[in-house]
């Protein structure tokens, strides 16, 4: 109860917040020009040479800058500022990542290997874990 | 955080300088954080942005388990399905296993989105900043060879 009471918490204050690209959708001229990050977020459309979208908690926000080298599915960082006109991010800088598949099928790997190995090491015994070795 | 392989392998080469009891525990509990906040965030998160749009709550609710007040919670609640008589010492393997996990991710940085360490008590967030949120990628294995033999070491000294 207490874990989901702290997830259910850590929820309503991320949301009542009052920062982010959802803080300057809720209230666009009073945010215009504000500062903001967007960490490992997913490219989710190219509209053109200096138009992208990208997608995480909010869908398909539009990004003006640069997209050279980018393909839909990459994951980006994006720092920028609002725009209040067409509630566009103005990048000042994005940071690709595309080691970010190899780190993903590196951290499946060690869950693949720690599920294979699990029943060396626990075992259930009468509802219960119990330590084998 | 870093990839599961290189937490893996740290918990491992941790747990054979401070004493080799409880080994598989460790390194479940270094495993836990991620296992139980990141990878339902980022299945929900997929499903958010490749097929139905979710709730916000269904990709931020699972964060405290990535932050030390939820880990203890989720060490205590997890050394529940063990048998009593080695509850206290699971326990304490757990959260010793996330204690290295959370050590391992700091040193990462995020452009400023750090680490909320004191939730629910501050919303300040916190990280080091010393390496790239991707740099494990290439040191993970030369890291998970070294830890097996390492955890092979301990456990033919322990057997004789």
């Amino acid at each position: 109860m207490l874990l989901v009471g702290l997830g259910v918490h850590f929820a309503q204050t991320s949301e009542a917040r009052d920062v982010g690209y959802a803080a300057a959708l809720r209230s666009p001229d009073q945010r215009d020009g504000v500062r903001l990050l967007f960490p490992l977020w997913t490219v989710t459309h190219i509209r053109n040479a200096n138009m992208y979208e990208i997608s995480k908690t909010v869908l398909d926000v539009p990004v003006s800058g640069s997209s050279e080298g980018l393909k839909r599915g990459d994951t980006v960082t994006v720092m920028g500022h609002f725009r209040a006109s067409d509630k566009a991010v103005i990048a000042s800088q994005r940071v690709d990542h595309p080691l970010r598949p190899a780190k993903a099928i590196l951290s499946i790997l060690a869950l693949i290997f720690a599920g294979v190995l699990a029943p060396r090491f626990f075992a259930l015994t009468d509802g219960r874990l119990v330590l084998r070795g | 955080m870093a990839d599961l392989i290189t937490h893996g392998a740290a918990a491992i080469l941790v747990k054979a300088g401070s004493g080799w009891r409880h080994v598989p525990v460790f390194v479940a509990g270094t495993l836990a954080p991620d296992v139980f906040s990141r990878v339902p965030a980022i299945i929900t998160g997929l499903v958010h942005v490749h097929l139905v749009a979710l709730p916000t709550q269904a990709m931020t609710i699972w964060q405290p388990l990535h932050q030390p007040v939820g880990m203890t919670l989720l060490a205590y609640l997890l050394c529940l399905f063990f048998e009593v008589s080695v509850r206290r010492a699971v326990f304490w393997n757990l959260l010793g296993g996330m204690a290295v996990h959370l050590a391992l991710d700091l040193l990462q940085g995020h452009h400023g989105a750090g680490y909320l360490l004191a939730f629910p008590f501050s919303g300040v967030s916190f990280e080091l900043d010393l390496v790239g949120s991707e740099s494990t990628v290439w040191f993970s294995l030369p890291l998970a060879l070294l830890a097996l033999v390492v955890a092979r070491r301990r456990q033919s000294q322990a057997a004789g």
